[in-house]
């Protein structure tokens, strides 16, 4: 490189850092006047929709016909606009350099308004962390910025929206590292401390300086009381599990239902939820204003316990059944009345004097928090920047743990990849991030393997691999993988004189794969397990043949090497 | 790079409306749920008038959710959980609105309730003084603040705080209004913290304010009573139920008084048979006092019995001393006959019970002369 072209590198680089900079703080406020608007538009649409005392006509038509409405609009125009938004935005970030389209953002603050706003139980949390996200990554295109920055604008954006949806700046710093980079080390840090700072700036000069919840003081009244929040703890856990098993079955279901039925999907939901909110009103929407209650001690046990079965049924429902909307505000709410509910019964059990049941309704919002999210360091200082109290840190961290722990042994992935997983999109775990110092799957791999088509017969397809030394081979197409067949058991059924018998007869369907940015241990781990011949799928698009890796390749490699 | 500058300060200039719109939005929804919120505390008020204390409960938290920074609304739904007995809720809600203002008495005075009702003398105070040091100057707030003190007052005299509650009663007398419901309550409320003087002070205050009032009459005459200065008593009476005959108290009181005028034995200026007289009946009476207290179903200790019985043959000795015909003119056995009288409807008092018509006027008479050991 010689001196004038280090120049011009040097100055692009530094007009970079600078667009970057000033962008960090635009996005602050964009993404925190898109998170205020959204809310706003939330509690508009309600208004309009349910006035001050809605008959229960008008609870049980109103999520059915908009439901209607938005499922018709997600199907046709916005279908990336479904669900929460976070699982969307990890995507966007870990398998598409960032890039959102400016439509999903469109999509998202539209169908999620009108699905929260409609009385769904959802959240807001998830669609701004989709939207500011989204305006980020359309601003970084628009100023044709480097792929590799556009990437890095996405967990800021998301920062500024979930800092001015929540009205917690370090727990929205803590959330884009933990769960949207999935690195706390993450370089961009200071950016996103510098975007969330300023979103919430933005957010309390219109909304004010109010707190989302009234917390009650907080007080560890006895040291045996650890053992309380232990045992909310483990109830926190085995209520993440059953919700995060239940909503992961129920949205199974209806992904399985036809094709022409996911226009409707959504108002199937609304209308199991028109029914619920005739009976249950107290579930409509995001439900902070009965967590206050939950806070304040003020639902008895049987309410509490009602109020925790039918959110989560409801929230599974509106989830499931794909209308635009999170569950952030939902395992908050699960958490409160889970926590104020154990807070009761510990209070009239214990052995030992205990604290108000609103602070274990608080401590289980955390709980819950921990145990669905799967995001212990963010669960743990949202409820500290909530509370703004020391003394909640010990047995916020022994319940969170626990109810972490239990939630990750019966549900070892998190709901928002297996819920990513389900589209057929698998997230890249921890090892798979690191980038340097070991060789991936993409280093290894032939990228032109050889398919058998679906329809073959094993004649036809013993003569296509005849000459192939491989193990086993690759039926379907690059875009669609069906499964393998093992060399064996075609080169067997050829012999045997079964030559029009039609090949899927011998496939192997789902087979063990790695995707391309595996390392080469696990590759070879994964290889002692196969039929000798291991698919390298897309991690966007799981059926996607990137390449294949053999006994062949693997040898080539080592002798390159 | 110009493209770029340009699409940072069109985004930086499309920002600003952007922001503006947000905050029209904002004011809007605000609005827009103040009404609503307007539109459940109207029902939730309805609600408490007609009883369902529930459902205003309902209906005030429904507002309080959509404006939560209502004050009107926060304090109407703490008295409604007061009203409920949700006493832990309601001091929730009104320890977070005095976190907003500090000094608001409303919610003081709220606090203070609270505590008095929960038995929390000390915590009941401080806010009640809270409370009153709160409001601010005016006609209202003087009115306002006289009820409050009064009220603290009833508290300090339901716990038997009757020096505290004096003093908060100077303060409320010092700044009374001059009328004469006013002086009669204050009265009524010194009468009932002990002070009988300036009750009669306040009683005599009302009853010149309005010479037709029995009540403040009948009052004066009791705390006369209660004196000790029987003349003045009677007069106050006679006049109180001269206008108002239903009033049983002053009725029993001048019954009373009266008795006490014709049976004192040590009155002023009495001939000596009168003298001799009221004491043999003051002795006659004694003696049927004992003798109902010593039946065998009153149920008396031992030492109470053997007291009662020295007391009884005290009351035969001075009898047969104080013989008709030989009746000595020793003024000593007098004095000695009525402090007999006074030590056994003393003792009586605590062993059978509180004493009645003319026993009751034996005691009070004997406790105007400091007799009866007293």
């Amino acid at each position: 490189m010689n001196l004038d072209t280090r120049s011009i590198a040097e100055k692009l680089l530094l007009r970079e850092n600078h667009v970057f900079l000033v962008l960090t703080i635009l996005l602050g406020v964009v993404g925190g006047l898109s998170a205020v608007l959204f809310t706003l538009a939330i509690d508009a649409t309600r208004n309009v929709l349910f006035g001050a005392a809605p008959s229960p006509w008008r609870l049980l038509a109103v999520p059915t016909l908009v439901s209607l409405v938005t499922g018709y609009l997600l199907a046709k125009f916005f279908n990336d606009a479904r669900g929460s938004g976070v699982p969307q935005t990890e995507a966007a970030y870990h398998l598409h350099q960032g890039v959102i389209p400016g439509r999903v953002v469109l999509g998202k603050f539209l169908t999620g308004a009108l699905c929260v706003g409609s009385g769904h139980s959802m959240g807001r949390e998830g669609p701004s962390v989709q939207i500011g996200a989204g305006i980020a990554s359309v601003l970084g295109r628009w100023l044709r910025l480097s792929p590799a920055r556009v990437q890095s604008l996405v967990p800021i954006g998301a920062a500024a929206a979930l800092s001015a949806a929540f009205n917690t700046p370090v727990a929205a710093v803590l959330f884009a590292l933990e769960e949207i980079i999935g690195d706390m080390n993450a370089a961009l840090i200071g950016s996103t401390v510098v975007a969330s700072v300023t979103a919430v700036i933005v957010e309390r000069s219109i909304l004010g300086n109010e707190p989302l919840f009234r917390v009650p003081a907080y007080h560890l009244v006895h040291p045996a009381e650890l053992a309380g929040y232990a045992v909310l703890g483990i109830v926190g856990g085995v209520v993440s599990v059953l919700f995060c098993k239940l909503l992961l079955r129920a949205r199974g279901f209806f992904k399985q239902m036809p094709e022409w039925t996911r226009t409707f999907q959504p108002a199937m939901g609304g209308l199991a939820i028109g029914v619920i909110l005739v009976f249950v009103p107290q579930v409509m929407g995001v439900g902070y204003e009965h967590v206050d209650q939950a806070l304040q001690g003020s639902l008895a046990l049987k309410t509490l316990a009602l109020l925790c079965g039918v959110k989560l049924v409801a929230t599974i429902i509106s989830y499931a059944s794909g209308n635009a909307g999170g569950i952030f505000a939902p395992s908050l709410f699960l958490g409160a009345m889970t926590g104020g509910a154990v807070g009761i019964v510990i209070r009239a059990w214990a052995p030992f004097p205990t604290g108000d049941p609103g602070a274990y309704a608080l401590v289980g919002m955390g709980t819950l928090f921990a145990g669905i999210i799967r995001v212990p360091m963010t669960s743990v200082f949202m409820i500290f920047e909530l509370t703004q109290d020391y003394q909640i840190l010990v047995p916020l961290m022994v319940a969170n743990l626990l109810s972490f722990l239990i939630s990750r042994h019966f549900q070892p992935k998190p709901v928002y990849h297996a819920l990513l997983e389900q589209d057929g999109v698998h997230l890249p775990g921890a090892a798979s991030r690191v980038t340097q110092g070991t060789w991936r799957a993409r280093d290894i791999m032939v990228s032109d393997p050889v398919f058998i088509p679906v329809g073959s017969s094993i004649g036809a397809a013993w003569s296509v691999v005849e000459k192939d030394t491989s193990g086993a081979f690759l039926v379907g197409s690059r875009e669609k993988l069906v499964g393998l067949v093992k060399r064996r058991d075609l080169e067997e059924s050829a012999r045997s004189g079964r030559v029009n018998v039609p090949v899927m007869s011998l496939v192997i369907p789902e087979p063990l794969h790695v995707h391309p940015d595996h390392s080469l241990e696990l590759v070879l781990e994964r290889f002692r397990g196969s039929p000798g011949l291991l698919p390298v799928l897309s991690r966007g698009e799981v059926h996607r043949v990137e390449g294949a890796i053999t006994l062949e390749t693997i040898v080539q490699f080592v002798r390159s090497d | 790079m110009r493209r770029e500058i340009a699409i940072l300060i069109l985004v930086s200039v499309g920002a600003v409306p952007a922001y503006f719109v947000t905050r029209a939005v904002a004011a809007w929804n605000r609005r827009t749920d103040a009404r609503i919120a307007g539109e459940w505390y109207r029902r939730g008020q309805a609600e408490l008038r007609a009883g369902d204390t529930s459902a205003a409960t309902e209906s005030l938290r429904r507002a309080s959710v959509r404006d939560r920074g209502n004050p009107k609304i926060a304090l109407a739904l703490a008295q409604v959980l007061a009203a409920g007995n949700r006493d832990g809720e309601a001091r929730a809600a009104l320890l977070r609105m005095n976190e907003t203002s500090p000094n608001d008495p409303e919610v003081h005075l709220e606090l203070a309730r609270l505590s008095a009702r929960g038995g929390d003398v000390k915590d009941a105070l401080l806010h009640y003084h809270e409370a009153l040091n709160g409001l601010r100057a005016g006609p209202e707030a003087e009115g306002q603040g006289r009820r409050v003190r009064m009220e603290l007052v009833r508290f300090l005299l339901d716990h038997r705080e009757g020096r505290r509650a004096l003093s908060e009663l100077l303060v409320l007398a010092a700044d009374a209004p001059s009328n004469a419901d006013s002086h009669s309550e204050l009265a009524r409320l010194f009468l009932e913290a002990g002070d009988a003087a300036r009750s009669l002070e306040q009683f005599v205050e009302a009853s010149r304010l309005d010479r037709e009032n029995a009540h403040a009459l009948a009052g004066a005459g009791e705390a006369s009573f209660l004196i000790g200065d029987y003349r003045s008593a009677r007069r106050y009476l006679e006049r109180a139920l001269e206008l108002d005959p239903g009033i049983s108290k002053a009725a029993g009181l001048l019954e009373t008084t009266r008795l006490i005028q014709s049976a004192n034995p040590l009155a002023l200026r009495l001939p000596s048979d009168e003298r001799m007289k009221r004491l043999l009946a003051g002795l006659a009476q004694a003696a049927k006092r004992l003798d109902s207290c010593l039946e065998p179903q009153i149920g008396l200790s031992a030492s109470q019995r053997s007291g009662l019985e020295q007391l009884r043959a005290e009351v035969e000795s001075m009898l047969s001393a104080l013989d008709a015909k030989g009746r000595p003119r020793d003024p000593d056995l007098v004095q000695d006959g009525a402090e007999l009288v006074f030590r056994v409807e003393e003792a009586a008092s605590l062993s059978c019970g509180e004493p009645t018509g003319l026993d009751l006027a034996l005691l009070l008479i004997g406790r105007k002369h400091g007799g009866g050991g007293a």
